[in-house]
């Protein structure tokens, strides 16, 4: 099973250097978020992936620390969450890794993960119960086709589509004003009578 | 006793129907030819003025929107007392009395529960659904349903924190793979196109749907007996049910919840009585059928020169087209257990008449459409009048007070233009007023009348009285002010204008008083202003337009007022405005009215997505495209990352963090890459957010199950934890001294 490998261990020089504190520091942050407890346990887990690089690898050159610890923890977790989850069958689209950080948040209060986060060697019980875990039951796509049907809004959408925009406003405007004027020229007419 | 007493429901012939909508529309025309006949005797035989003229046909057509109103309560009063009332959910009965005849009782098919969210309080949303979890769990018959929370949130923080909503939920009740999370980006349509988005995507694993709002409440007795009665009757597209107005804290949703109480059973009984298996749909607290649904009652576009071609209306139109297609809608008038949230004040009930006046008022196009069923045609032609009826009010009462200045003699600028003085006849003229104030007060009369047998549920017969009175009162003084609010809607809509609300949504808040003066100034000006120039040129009428004066004048203290929970304390410590639900609460509502914070985040909330492990883990695995690398790139990723680093989360506008929050690689790079960067690099909004605990827990741990076990084990372990801390260290120094390898892992 994937997981740091707990064996290796670094100079002093490569350990003490300032970057390397940062590192550090950036990774206990991490785990935390992670949601791991205990500053010990945290530190334990933080100077084992520390100690776990190798620093003669050509891939580091020139790589900050904290790059390299964050790539180093990131690809132990990837390992680790895909190990775990070898043989789940997961839904459609589903991750290993993001699935599995699921299953471990679902279990924050049940499992302590301050003692288990990429440790190879998970309890039975725990790995079993993260598996189960790792399914989303989602409900699975049953895609099908809802589309409208046509519609015949009848004479007020034929008025608004198909007469008014061909309608000559001008004669119709010659007309009112026509008319109105000589409804005025009548009723004052009529008026003067009275 | 045999379930042949439901059969009636079973079987709505064209000849009831019929029978049904004359007696509606043969009352409510006899009432108007009186009024109107009235309104023509009272103007005299000879020397009308043009104004008179004019006047005239919008008084008829308000008269009988009038007496509409005052039909549907005498008919709603007769089907309360009547020995064969139609309920459809009585139809329920029909399989319940089945199963106690004999057998198990038959197991409901899959129904979907949908909550549409759209930057909902998800504090409130979720506490619902609990509530309603927890109800269906009594029922029996829970496995039945699954839950899906529907969001069409542009807001990335509201975004994020529903998926921690829905994930503290599925957590404590242990419900995943019941109940679902689902964002939609972008989200086009709006709610209809949610709706549909949920039907394409699940729609055929279930057969039913019960759609809520954000604010919605069912029981799960309720939503058992739904089910039930369109097993019963498979003919039925779509029930809905008449949710009553609950929870309100302010005056003003108060009063609503009184008014709804106490007369929305009558209303919807007398409407029932007319429409029976024609009835309409209000969008939510309603169970549909799914298949006929999908079919049938998916929007068409509307004519192009309807400007906007998506229907925002939706309900009325889906109820027409389940008609169209044959399938019977009905009102569930005898239903209830179902609730939702009124608006908390006058600014937030206007903004919904805003959306929903619009919304009516496309539905002109469907007015004259083919085979669309005689009862929608109605209900569509009810919904137009119930905001253009404003606007004639508005033209009636200026015609009116033309006609009035006209008939004042000795004014200098409108001798001119009147006529002779003609001595109109006074008795008619009293009669229409009698008749008017008939069809005003009668239908609350009723509703009193209704209620006296269950007074004690409204505070009792003084408190219901003294609430009855406040509300009339109430209503009297909002009236005008809505009048002028939806005339200027229908205008502004008419002309393609947008409004600009002054105020934000702070429900609990109320308005403050600058926000009522800007918003209702101009109203209480305009009161001031009439008043004083009627005193001068139609003294006569003065008092006659009073009423009409003092609810524009008294608008700004009202909405101030009515929108705050002081007032609303003390009347409710008196109980007036007094509902069923207050006096005694069902228990599916009890502790919604003090939700408590689903989730607490240290950070904003879309920040969790992008520092968070866990929370871009939630947000990833709840994308619809989760897999690295299945989506297109995004084009402005490179600006939006340098915008990010150089200026922090907080420089990004929502669109560009939706952006983000849709992109999985992209967001993916993003966290590597902050949580990656040296701390002289990072930027100086996100030191601290990487500094400070972003332990997952302690986003849900405020209402999480477990946190007060949890945090009191916490107590206990860390004691434990440092004497073994300790004695593991004095045992490791002791390994690495005689050169072994570290103390175990586990």
């Amino acid at each position: 099973m994937h997981g740091i490998n707990l064996n290796e261990t670094a100079t002093d020089s490569f350990l003490q250097s300032a970057d390397w504190d940062e590192a550090y520091r950036r990774l206990c942050l991490y785990l935390r978020a992670h949601g791991l407890r205990g500053d010990r346990r945290i530190a334990r887990l933080a100077n084992r992936v520390i100690d776990s690089v190798d620093r003669t690898d050509a891939k580091w050159r020139d790589m900050h620390p904290t790059r390299i610890a964050l790539t180093c923890i990131n690809d132990a977790s990837r390992a680790w969450f895909g190990a775990l989850g070898e043989n789940v069958e997961l839904e459609e689209g589903g991750a290993k890794e993001i699935n599995g950080k699921l299953a471990m948040l679902v279990l924050q209060d049940s499992v302590e993960w301050s003692d288990h986060f990429l440790n190879p060697t998970l309890p039975e019980d725990t790995r079993k119960i993260m598996q189960a875990k790792m399914v989303m039951r989602g409900p699975n796509f049953s895609l099908a086709s809802m589309s409208p049907r046509p519609m015949d809004y009848g004479p007020l959408a034929l008025l608004a589509t198909e007469t008014l925009p061909r309608w000559d406003w001008w004669p119709v405007t010659k007309a009112v004003v026509f008319w109105f004027c000589i409804y005025w020229l009548v009723f004052f007419v009529l008026r003067g009578g009275v | 006793m045999s379930s042949k007493r439901y059969h009636h429901l079973l079987n709505i012939t064209a000849e009831t129907l019929s029978t049904r909508r004359a007696v509606f529309l043969g009352l409510a025309g006899i009432v108007t030819l009186a009024g109107s006949t009235l309104a023509v005797q009272s103007l005299g035989k000879e020397g009308w003025l043009w104004s008179e003229w004019l006047a005239l046909p919008i008084f008829v057509l308000l008269f009988a929107q009038l007496a509409t109103g005052w039909a549907i309560s005498i008919l709603g009063f007769a089907g309360l007392i009547s020995r064969k009332p139609y309920n459809i959910l009585d139809v329920a009965k029909i399989a319940e009395e089945a199963g106690a005849a004999g057998g198990a009782p038959k197991q409901l098919p899959p129904t979907a529960l949908l909550f549409p969210v759209y930057n909902e309080n998800m504090d409130r949303v979720i506490a619902g659904i609990e509530k309603m979890w927890q109800s269906l769990e009594k029922t029996g018959s829970a496995a039945s349903f699954d839950v899906f929370i529907l969001s069409d949130s542009n807001k990335a923080d509201a975004w994020v924190a529903e998926e921690w909503a829905w994930f503290r939920f599925c957590s404590k009740w242990n419900a995943f793979g019941r109940v679902f999370y689902r964002h939609r980006h972008p989200n086009i349509h709006g709610k209809s196109g949610n709706i549909a988005d949920f039907c394409r995507n699940w729609g055929q694993g279930y057969r039913y749907m019960i759609v809520f709002d954000a604010d919605s409440i069912i029981s799960g007795r309720e939503m058992v007996r739904l089910v039930q009665a369109m097993e019963a009757k498979p003919s039925i597209g779509i029930i809905q049910t008449l949710p009553r107005l609950v929870l309100g804290t302010t005056l003003f949703r108060r009063f609503l919840q009184f008014t709804t109480s106490i007369a929305g059973g009558l209303f919807a009984t007398g409407t029932n009585y007319w429409q029976l298996s024609c009835g309409s749909y209000w969008g939510h607290n309603a169970i549909v059928r799914v298949a006929p649904f999908m079919a049938f009652c998916d929007l068409p576009e509307l004519p192009a020169t309807a400007g906007k071609s998506h229907i925002l209306s939706h309900d009325t139109v889906e109820a027409a087209l389940m008609r169209k297609a044959g399938y019977e809608v009905w009102i569930a008038c005898d239903a209830e257990e179902s609730y939702e949230e009124g608006p908390p004040h006058l600014t937030d009930a206007l903004k919904r008449d805003r959306r929903w006046c619009q919304g009516n008022l496309q539905h002109i196009w469907f007015l004259f459409a083919r085979d669309i069923n005689f009862a929608n045609r109605l209900h569509i032609f009810f919904g137009l009048m119930g905001y253009l009826g404003s606007p004639l009010w508005l033209v009636l009462l200026i015609l009116t007070w033309i006609s009035g200045a006209m008939r004042v003699s000795g004014n200098p600028f409108l001798d001119g233009l009147r006529d002779e003085i003609v001595d109109r006849p006074v008795a008619p003229a009293w009669q229409l007023l009698g008749l008017t104030l008939v069809l005003l007060f009668m239908p609350k009369v009723i509703s009193f009348i209704v209620h006296l047998d269950d007074s004690r549920k409204f505070g009792g017969f003084i408190r219901m009285s003294i609430s009855w009175f406040a509300d009339a009162f109430l209503s009297m003084l909002f009236a005008p002010v809505l009048m002028l609010f939806h005339t200027r809607f229908v205008i502004e809509i008419m002309l393609g204008r947008k409004v600009a609300w002054l105020t934000q949504n702070r429900d609990d808040q109320g308005l403050t008083l600058g926000e009522s003066l800007l918003t209702y100034g101009w109203v209480s000006a305009l009161g001031v202003g009439a008043a004083v120039a009627t005193w001068f040129y139609v003294p006569d009428s003065f008092w006659w337009f009073m009423p009409l004066f003092a609810g524009w004048m008294a608008a700004v203290p009202l909405a101030w007022l009515t929108s705050h929970e002081g007032i609303s304390t003390r009347a409710m410590k008196w109980r007036i405005f007094a509902t069923p639900e207050e006096i005694e609460m069902p228990e599916v509502l009890k502790g919604l009215n003090q939700t408590r914070p689903v989730t607490n985040f240290p950070t904003a909330p879309w920040v969790q997505a992008l520092i968070s492990p866990f929370g871009l883990a939630l947000h990833v695995a709840l994308l619809r495209k989760r897999r690295p690398g299945s989506e297109e790139p995004l084009p402005e990723f490179d600006a939006l990352h340098d915008k990010l680093l150089k200026s922090g989360p907080e420089s990004l506008t929502d669109p560009e963090r939706i952006k983000l929050l849709t992109n999985t690689d992209g967001l993916t790079r993003l966290h590597e890459e902050l949580w990656s960067m040296r701390d002289g690099e990072l930027p100086a909004s996100l030191k601290p957010v990487l500094a400070q605990d972003l332990e997952p827990r302690l986003v849900y741990r405020c209402v999480s199950r477990q946190a007060a076990l949890a945090d009191a084990a916490a107590m206990a372990e860390s004691e434990v934890e440092a004497a073994a801390t300790a004695k593991e260290d004095s045992d490791t120094k002791d390994l690495d001294k005689l050169g072994a390898e570290p103390a175990g892992a586990t």
